[in-house]
Order: C-alpha cells, then structure tokens, then sequence
C-alpha cells in the first residue's frame, strides 16, 4: 500500500512538473490537490490557529507560482514546497511575534498553548457527539503546549498517516530525529492530559 | 509489547478521536484563483537568467567598492600632500651631446637608467670619466699583452685594483 502511494506521488510530481515547464496555468488545481491538505495540516499544526494556517497557505501559493520555474526544476519537489511552507510560517510566526510585542500584548503566545478563544479550532471531533468534541479540545490545547517540532511530527504522523521518512523528507530532520521527537511528543502530551498544569 | 509501547498505543488512539479541519472549499476557490492571477501577472522567472542576474549585481558591487577604495585614497595622499615642499624638477645633462664613448649602446643605456633613477649627475659623469679611462687604460694593456693568453686578470678592472678574485 505504501508503495502504491509512493507511486502514485512519482506520477502526480511528474505531472505537475511538465504542467510547471509548459508554463500551464493548470498547475495551479494540480499544486492544490497534491499539497493543499498536507501544508493546511502542517501549518496548522506550526502556527496552531486555523485563520493563521489559512493565510500562510495562500502565501505558499503565491510564492510556488512566482517561483515556479524554480520549482520545476527542484530536485526534490515536495522537499521544496516544504521547506517554503515551513520559511513562510517561521516569517509569520515572527512578524506575529514582533507585533505582539510591539503592541505590549503577550497573551497569545502559541509556543505556551495559548490561543484565542473564538478562533475556530484546527482540531475537531472525529464523531459528531459532545464527548469526543470536549476531547478535540482538550487535545488541541495540549497539542499547541508541545515544542514545535515535536507538534508537526505529531500531527503529521496522527492525523495525515505520513511515515517516519516522509516526514523525514518533508521537515529535513534525519529518521532517528523524527522517530524521538514523535515518541518525545506523546509521552510530553500524556503527562500534560495527565496534569494539564504541568 | 512492552509498557511504553502500551502507552505510545493509548495516546494514539486518544489523538484519533480527533482530526484535523481540512481546508474548506471555499479556501481553494480563493487560494487557487489568487494563485492563477499571480500566474497571469508575474512571467516565469528563468532559472538561467539568475546566475547572470548574481553575476552583475556582484559585477556592480565589486566596481562600486574599487572606485569607492579609489576615491578615497585619493583624498588621503591628497591631505598629507597639502604644506610639504614640492620636488623642483633639474635639468638633465645633455648626454646625448657627449663624446662618443666605447660600449656606446650599453653606456647610453646604462646612462639612461641612471637618470630616470635621480642620481647626482656630477657623480655620474666623473665615474663615466674614470670608468672610459680605465677602459681605454686595459685596451691599451691588452694589445701590449696579446702574447700572453693565459693569464687571468679581468680585463674591467684596472691594474693595481684591490679587487680579490674568487675564481
């Protein structure tokens, strides 16, 4: 199964790239469905805020499209796309960080879990009923509480079922690195569902 | 499995209970279509025209750092220039109006290397006086000596020089 969606990824990175070298504007559609919900996920759970993930993703959009000869070229695409979504989130992250400060408002700090209580949240309930709801809660709270890292490792092997190497690829951290964050990540969130004030 | 693989298992499953909001439809309508103006406005960059781009910029910024490094040295001798007393210019002897001399070319050469060196030229002209005399000196030594082939004294030296040879 997993080399049939590695294949599969061979074929749609080929196509995209003749798609990129025409200079077909079709590769637009083409961009979005190989990597929309992968970056929407990855940036959700770097920037930890679904509006933030929305506007960065737009951002990385427009940056494949002004690169996109580069893009074609790249050795690697998904390797590319990645590392610009992840440059684009740690600009945003920062631009967020040098306002707050400039506006002497701290309270959201995302690397301390703390987040707005009318964003819509990034995580919800995978059945439709009260409990499982108070859960996507409780688990975005402690999920925004892990050290970055840790967080997109985490999400991108829960919730996007990525293998360790991929993962590897996408973040460009060695295997044995995302295997220990990805450990590191779940035995932190046990002890913060634990004791959430630890 | 052990206890830690246990637990591993346990918060798995608790995080399935969850997923991700996936980006709503009206997100790709937006995204896609401000991606496809970006695509209308902005022309390919061609990778082959970046290196050249590098190439002029630093081309740019090496003549712009010489000129600036230039400019400046300049206005330094300038400043230590100013209140120092000018060098007046001698007139140079007329050597090409003096008697014609043995060895002329290399003499006149020699000569010449001297004036563009500032030598004194009264000095030079009493040593180009010793030096002819000298010459005419073991021309002379030599056509009375021409029998006696095998000796060795240098010929440029005159006879009763002090000079050591070490050959």
């Amino acid at each position: 199964m997993g080399q049939e969606r590695r294949l599969d990824q061979h074929s749609a990175e080929d196509l995209i790239r003749a798609t990129l070298r025409r200079d077909d504007p079709a590769a637009c559609e083409l961009l979005w469905a190989r990597y929309a919900s992968d970056l929407f996920a990855f940036l959700q759970a770097a920037l930890s805020s679904k509006q933030d993930a929305e506007d960065v993703l737009q951002t990385v959009f427009v940056q494949i499209v002004r690169k996109r000869q580069h893009l074609a070229a790249a050795r690697c695409l998904d390797a590319y796309v990645y590392q610009m979504a992840r440059n684009e989130a740690t600009s945003f992250l920062r631009r967020r960080r040098r306002k707050r400060r400039l506006e002497g408002n701290a309270q959201r700090d995302v690397s301390r879990g703390e987040t707005p209580s009318d964003a819509p949240p990034w995580l919800v309930a995978a059945e439709p009923d009260d409990r499982s709801h108070e859960t996507a809660e409780v688990l975005q709270a402690a999920l925004t509480r892990l050290p970055p890292l840790q967080r997109e490792i985490v999400v991108l092997k829960t919730y996007q079922d990525k293998t360790f190497r991929e993962i590897a690829e996408m973040l460009e951290v060695s295997l044995n690195t995302v295997a220990s964050r990805y450990r590191y990540g779940l035995e932190k969130l046990r002890a913060l569902l634990k004791d959430p004030e630890s | 499995m052990n206890k830690a693989d246990r637990r591993v298992e346990e918060i798995e499953q608790l995080l399935r209970r969850a997923r991700l909001a996936g980006p709503p439809e009206e997100l790709k309508t937006r995204i896609v279509g401000v991606a496809r103006e970006t695509w209308d406005k902005a022309p390919a960059d061609i990778p082959w025209r970046v290196p050249l781009r590098h190439l002029a910029v630093s081309a740019a910024a090496a003549v712009l750092i010489v000129s600036s490094a230039n400019y400046f040295s300049l206005r330094m001798v300038a400043s230590w220039q100013t209140g120092r007393p000018v060098a007046t210019r001698v007139e140079a002897a007329a050597f090409e109006d003096m008697p014609p001399v043995p060895y002329s070319p290399l003499v006149r050469q020699f000569l010449a290397t001297g004036r563009s060196s500032g030598q004194d030229v009264t000095a030079l002209l009493d040593y180009m006086k010793r030096v002819r005399e000298t010459l005419n000196g073991t021309e002379q030594d030599d056509s009375t000596q021409r029998s006696e082939p095998g000796e060795r004294e240098s010929r440029l030296l005159p006879a009763g020089s002090k000079v050591e040879l070490y050959s």
